[in-house]
């Protein structure tokens, strides 16, 4: 075969709901499947040629905050030789497996971008960032690693398997000596206090080094779709509607059953009706006020409660802030009790006022994102259920008949 | 974002523990949540100014900044 690959994967990976391990699909690629299919590295390129062949291509931060690639990493290099470049692989979206079909299938593009990261923004130190646990997706790094001649001094360090583990300021924080929590930045371009840091997702990385070889890039993306039993790793075309996306690659409970409605982006996502998802493709989402964030798909099937499942989601929320910020770790804990009893059906008038006061006072007062996060996710399921007419008043549920609640997985919270 | 010249007052969460002595110096730019932790407003006159200059120096954890 002589084409060369243009896309990250070629085919869907399945990984287990609870597990790391890449189960079927694409092909894994030790070095010489890498360069068969995609071609050498180019080699120690014009930084600013790069940089510009990014900005064209609008490549995003697929961690997901999606600021634009290229800004961050000239910010970067504009701080000076000497810094450090970390790959962030950990997996700190809880269903998400999209790094660990990365690095599993693909660990050389991670590699490739890597370096060229390292190159761009001047760095003499390298880190790829994985969570502790992930030990298949850590043993095919390792390999890859070996087979390369440009690794020398690459650093692989492991974090506690805990949400804020893959957040970047506590990650910088983590290589300045300190806890792996994160921390408060008044200048969100040098998040760094001492040496010039840039932290990297390891998709976008891969991306960058599909950017390079002069091949799109930042056409399509990573996305997990989560089934009852088993989530899915796809690299889907910005053209796909969500619809498209689900129908592909979702395996319902029963044949033929449609969702009720979708939780976008990761678990501080957006909820979004089914009716009005199907339609929206995949590159047009930042119009319709969505994002893809860090490419979470997972269908809420007929069945499953919106207001349980989002009751869960904020108690994971509140268990997993780093304990550090009043308002996060005060305000989400007494949010998660309001949501309890919203979906009991118990939440009295005033409770419905007090848990709109928490949510407006709450907002933004983080260190870092996790609360806004949660907030963000309860706002849409609330709108939701307000358009759907589902409600839990009284002990009485309306539109809803749950017959499970186990929907989302909820890693089991790490000590901090 | 501007303000009119005024530099802002910001709050590192991490440092704040709600001890609210900026709540006492400073009412006309710093107001108390449900839990008692700032909620701060930048400063946009000389009064408001002094006001959160006081607050900053007031901080036992050195929670606030002017930037």
């Amino acid at each position: 075969m002589n084409r060369l690959d243009t896309a990250v994967l070629d085919a869907p990976v399945v990984v287990p709901r609870d597990g790391t391990e890449v189960r079927s699909g694409a092909l894994a690629h030790d070095l010489p499947a890498h360069l068969a299919a995609y071609g050498s590295r180019p080699g120690a390129a014009e930084p600013d040629e790069l940089l510009a062949a990014v900005d064209a291509a609008a490549l995003t931060g697929r961690g997901g905050g999606h600021f634009p690639t290229s800004v961050k990493w000239r910010s970067v290099r504009a701080a000076g030789p000497g810094g450090t470049v970390v790959v962030n692989a950990a997996e700190g979206e809880p269903a998400s497996a999209k790094d660990a079909a990365l690095l599993q299938t693909r660990p050389h593009l991670v590699l490739d971008g890597l370096v060229t990261a390292r190159e761009v923004v001047l760095a003499d130190d390298a880190v790829v960032w994985l969570h502790e646990g992930a030990e298949a997706t850590s043993r095919a790094l390792r390999r890859a690693m070996a087979e390369r001649d440009d690794m020398v001094g690459v650093r692989v360090l492991t974090a506690p398997g805990r949400y804020l583990s893959g957040e970047a300021t506590g990650i910088i924080r983590a290589l300045e000596g300190g806890p792996v929590l994160p921390r408060f930045v008044p200048d969100p371009a040098r998040p760094w206090t001492d040496r010039p840091v840039l932290v990297a997702n390891a998709e976008t990385v891969a991306r960058v080094a599909l950017v390079a070889r002069g091949l799109p890039g930042a056409d399509s993306s990573l996305l997990t779709v989560v089934s009852a039993r088993h989530r899915t790793v796809v690299d889907a075309a910005g053209e796909l509607t969500l619809g498209e996306v689900v129908d592909r690659w979702w395996e319902p409970p029963a044949p033929g059953a449609a969702p009720t409605a979708l939780l976008l982006g990761g678990y501080g996502g957006s909820w979004v009706g089914w009716e009005r998802a199907r339609g929206l493709r995949l590159d047009a989402l930042r119009p319709a006020g969505l994002s893809l964030g860090a490419g979470l798909v997972a269908p809420l099937p007929a069945g499953s409660c919106l207001l349980e499942e989002t009751a869960r989601l904020v108690r994971y929320f509140a268990e997993s802030s780093a304990g550090q910020c009043g308002p996060c770790v005060l305000g989400l804990a007494a949010v998660a009790d309001l949501v309890d009893d919203l979906v009991a059906g118990r939440l009295s008038a005033s409770g419905r006022r007090l848990l709109e006061r928490h949510r407006a006072e709450i907002a933004g007062r983080g260190a870092c994102r996790l609360p806004d996060g949660a907030l963000r996710m309860l706002a849409s399921a609330l709108d939701l259920a307000e358009e759907q007419g589902h409600r839990h008043r009284r002990g009485r549920r309306r539109g809803c008949s749950p017959t499970r609640s186990d929907l989302l997985p909820i890693p089991e919270a790490a000590p901090r | 974002m501007s303000t009119g010249g005024h530099a802002r007052l910001l709050v590192d969460p991490v440092r704040c523990e709600g001890v609210g002595i900026c709540l006492h110096v400073a009412p006309e730019v710093v107001r108390s949540d449900s839990w008692g932790y700032p909620i701060v407003i930048d400063p946009t006159d000389a009064r408001a100014d002094r006001q959160a200059d006081a607050a900053v120096r007031a901080c036992p954890r050195r929670a606030l900044l002017r930037r």
